[in-house]
């Protein structure tokens, strides 16, 4: 370590441990304003660093902070381990009703799974569509397409997967010819569909052969 | 100590990309809709019953540290701050809450930001253990809903390199500028009277406090008190007075912050200060500020 900061670093870690204590000793209020304390202690332990022009060294912000130095700093992030005594492992409001909170948790998700029910008139929990400005339709999804979207889970659920059809008035014409189809027509027309498409690809490629040879006969 | 010479951080970083920094219509769309990111309201007023202005300071202050102790990304936090100031202003929360709500957002802004963001275990470890990582799983995806999954928040650091691009710096200073911008932006972020002000506005107060305190007015006349601020207001649209108003907040709350630290010391056993009260009373540049 060199020498100036491992001096730097001494210093730190005094300063800070001992305004930590106090922070542990007091009353609620009074923390808040001791940890604003100890971060406008950061912001002077970076000026007075920068000040002796440790500015040079490649150290991160992070490195002011006094409990930084208690890990080196060249340590990675990927392979740090746990600071478990680390005056930063603190609970800040008392113990934590755990049944409180999954009740809370469920009525927040209720609440959004409600709004969002609302806005797309679908039950996402039921998978099932509902009255409103959106049109619903059941789309059957071939085993073929899945396996060609890499879909790993997707198997089990072919042709049950429901899709939004735009309303009427955005794509009128899509949304009228798609109910013509019925379901044993979707599933037969998509695989050729999907088969012409790549033949076409090869056509283009097979074409562009042709004419590359065909050049330097002219 | 040949090893500690030859470790090299194992992040790699981008170049700073000129065509991102060089173009005002980046900073332009910057302005436009950093406006969409601001909390709704004034939420100790209005919304929230059990939380406490100083609560907030708690948690962000915690925040800070745990950013600080694994080496966060400085966008980390202030990133995560918003999202709680943004959350707070739509969601009435429990007092006991809101340490996970603080880890949750931490837990966000990290991926967002970071090559190797925190984990659900160690943000939980640094809550003492008082939450579970399935409680905070879950809670991610109520935090993600209520922000309406619109994470790429605009904050202060995005105009940072904007603005000082645009001043006649000089240029080995560069660095000690950005650095103190940066903690200035920080700070902010710890207080609530700054929740409100659109990150321009912070960011622009911010170098223009890190200019005055660190007195690089010597030789450049555009750098020294009003003129700078004029400039300054210029570059990101900002009315003069108001960001007048912003700059000196931001020097005083430093000032008070300072003034705490003092007094905290002076409280508790001076026998172990005795040494960090001399190096503190060195004149140094922030305490300039204090004139």
């Amino acid at each position: 370590m060199p020498k100036s900061q491992a001096v730097f670093g001494s210093w730190r870690q005094g300063g800070f441990h001992s305004a930590v204590t106090l922070l542990r000793g007091q009353a609620l209020p009074s923390l808040a304003t001791a940890a604003t304390a100890c971060f406008a202690l950061v912001a002077n332990v970076l000026v007075l660093l920068l000040a002796h022009g440790l500015h040079d060294t490649p150290i991160t912000s992070a490195a002011f902070l006094p409990t930084a130095t208690t890990m080196p700093l060249s340590q990675s992030r990927a392979g740090q381990q746990m600071p478990c005594s680390s005056k930063v492992c603190r609970n800040l409001f008392g113990p934590v009703d755990h049944n409180q909170l999954q009740n809370d948790f469920q009525n927040l998700l209720r609440q959004q799974l409600e709004e969002a029910q609302d806005r797309w008139n679908f039950n996402f929990e039921t998978d099932t569509p509902l009255e409103g400005r959106f049109e619903w339709e059941r789309v059957f999804v071939d085993q073929q397409l899945h396996s060609l979207s890499k879909a790993n889970s997707s198997e089990s659920r072919s042709c049950s997967l429901a899709h939004k059809v735009p309303s009427k008035d955005h794509l009128g014409q899509a949304s009228s010819e798609m109910p013509q189809q019925d379901s044993e027509a979707c599933t037969a027309s998509s695989p050729q569909r999907l088969k012409r498409r790549q033949t076409t690809v090869k056509d283009f490629y097979n074409s562009k052969r042709r004419i590359v040879p065909d050049k330097p006969k002219l | 100590m040949e090893l500690l010479c030859c470790e090299v951080d194992p992040m790699r970083r981008a170049l700073p990309d000129p065509n991102l920094l060089y173009d005002d219509r980046v900073l332009h769309n910057l302005l436009t809709i950093e406006e969409r990111y601001l909390p709704q309201c004034s939420y100790f007023k209005c919304v929230q019953k059990d939380i406490q202005p100083f609560m907030r300071r708690m948690v962000a202050t915690w925040m800070l540290e745990v950013c600080e102790e694994q080496k966060c990304e400085e966008e980390v936090f202030p990133l995560a701050m918003n999202y709680l100031d943004r959350f707070l202003a739509v969601v009435p929360t429990r007092k006991c809450h809101l340490q996970l709500l603080g880890a949750v957002c931490m837990f966000l802004a990290s991926k967002l930001k970071e090559t190797i963001p925190l984990t659900a275990e160690k943000l939980c470890i640094y809550t003492d253990n008082s939450i579970k990582p399935q409680e905070l799983l879950e809670w991610e995806l109520v935090v993600l809903g209520r922000l309406k999954w619109n994470l790429a928040a605009i904050t202060p650091h995005d105009f940072i390199e904007h603005i000082l691009r645009k001043l006649p710096l000089p240029k080995d200073k560069l660095l000690l500028i950005r650095k103190h911008a940066q903690t200035f932006i920080a700070l902010c972020a710890t207080d609530f009277n700054f929740a409100m002000y659109p990150p321009s506005m912070i960011a622009t107060g911010s170098v223009g406090a890190a200019i005055c305190g660190l007195q690089l007015d010597d030789g450049e006349s555009s750098l020294s008190g009003d003129s700078l601020t004029e400039l300054l207001a210029k570059i990101t649209n900002t009315d003069v007075d108001c960001l007048k108003a912003c700059q000196e907040q931001i020097e005083s709350v430093l000032v008070s912050n300072l003034r705490q630290v003092r007094q905290q010391q002076q409280q508790s056993n001076p026998s172990k200060m005795v040494d960090e009260l001399d190096q503190a009373s060195t004149p140094t540049d922030v305490r300039d500020i204090n004139l």
